[in-house]
């Protein structure tokens, strides 16, 4: 059986509801732009209508501080994987299904730590990895005491892979801004 | 001997995080520096429809009502300014009164249109408030997927022929004029001048290295 260690699964837990109740926060500090971003995503199809994105505005800003929660608390450790790892994956999906269609989104809603930036298979990319990365939550962890070292080491690994993440999602930016060739 | 462990492992973290702060302030930095090294003309975005190309013929509807034909060749031997705007984009306001005075400079030579798309309401009132009532607007999301809009303001210009002369991401009432002198240049966009100007230089650095 596969197991994982403590400090990893602590650290990787930690990382997880930082990523996501700040990308929540966002949403809720920022509602219309969140709005605007989410229309755009549904620009030309049917659900172009002010009351269904609102309705799905609302969806989300409600999964995800469901989803923050479970995560946080553990309770569940596989139910909440696997609803993280599916809002990621639907968040990737949402943009494939866009640039597929060819609806150049302005802004793919998910700029945090970086710049606003359009939607990209990057992006998607890097939804799917963030989506397995989610999965090993659901991971039994090794049972023993822990220590001092152990604390530490799941701060630095969460404070590690938040900074890991703000660095791709920055260099995502700059690499839209080298394909403009200017 | 496990404290000077804990030492090394934790020294080892700090070190790590630091390198990782230093690699995001670079990388911001690279950003930065990216948004100041801008073009000085309109920067072409557009993945559809390339200049040089036929403008797609669309007949839409006027937010006042009447028909807009877009593309095509123009009877009154007029160009075509599409202004893509959005009424949540600040620079699209911004650049306006701009757009206003150079369909003024340019009247009878070109129409300017605006297109946008989304609520027509939300847009009336945006019409009103910005004092574009003379000027035909739009609403069409075909219109910006045909043209492959992913940033605002962005302007496309069509000549009487009814073919692309020039487009670009238009944030300045410079960046306008550049389509213009794009047209008139017969170069598509600031992106190819600078090409030309750097393959010129390429070629005078090669023929005094063959001199030598």
């Amino acid at each position: 059986m596969i197991t994982i260690e403590p400090s990893l699964a602590w650290g990787l837990r930690i990382a997880m509801v930082v990523l996501i109740g700040l990308a929540l926060l966002h949403k809720l500090r920022a509602p219309l732009e969140f709005r605007s971003a989410m229309q755009a995503y549904l620009r030309n199809t049917v659900l172009d209508k002010e009351s269904i994105v609102s309705f799905l505005s609302l969806t989300v800003i409600t999964l995800e501080l469901a989803i923050t929660f479970l995560v946080a608390v553990a309770w569940w450790p596989l139910v909440g994987a696997v609803a993280l790892a599916t809002l990621f994956l639907i968040y990737g999906v949402a943009m494939a299904a866009n640039l597929l269609r060819g609806n150049a989104l302005l802004d793919c809603g998910c700029s945090w730590g970086a710049d606003r930036q359009p939607a990209t298979w990057h992006r998607v990319w890097g939804n799917a990895g963030l989506s397995a990365l989610s999965l090993l939550l659901a991971v039994p962890v090794v049972e023993r005491p822990a220590n001092n070292i152990d604390l530490f080491v799941a701060g630095a690994f969460a404070g590690f892979v938040i900074i890991l993440y703000a660095i791709s999602n920055q260099l995502m930016a700059n690499s839209g801004r080298l394909e403009q060739k200017l | 001997m496990t404290q000077t462990l804990a030492v090394i492992i934790a020294l080892q973290w700090i070190g790590l995080i630091g390198l990782g702060l230093v690699v995001l302030g670079l990388a911001r930095q690279i950003g930065v520096l990216h948004n100041r090294l801008g073009p000085a003309g309109a920067l072409m975005l557009s993945k559809g429809v390339k200049v040089g190309e036929p403008s797609p013929k669309f007949r839409l509807q006027s937010i006042e009502g009447g028909d807009v034909v877009l593309g095509g060749s123009d009877a009154s031997g007029q160009s075509t300014l599409v202004m893509f705007v959005a009424p949540d984009c600040p620079v699209c306001a911004s650049l306006i009164p701009t757009i206003k005075s150079i369909a003024k400079a340019e009247s009878g030579r070109t129409r300017v249109i605006f297109a946008s798309d989304g609520d027509p309401e939300k847009h009336r009132r945006y019409r009103a408030e910005k004092d574009i009532e003379g000027m035909p607007y739009v609403l069409s999301g075909q219109l910006g997927m045909t043209y492959s809009i992913g940033k605002l303001p962005y302007a496309v210009l069509i000549d009487q022929d009814g073919i692309i002369a020039s487009q670009g991401l238009v944030n300045t009432r410079e960046h306008i004029e550049s389509l213009f002198e794009a047209h008139r240049m017969k170069i598509a966009t600031i992106q190819d001048y600078l090409a030309l100007k750097n393959d010129g230089e390429d070629r005078r650095d090669n023929s005094v290295l063959q001199t030598y």
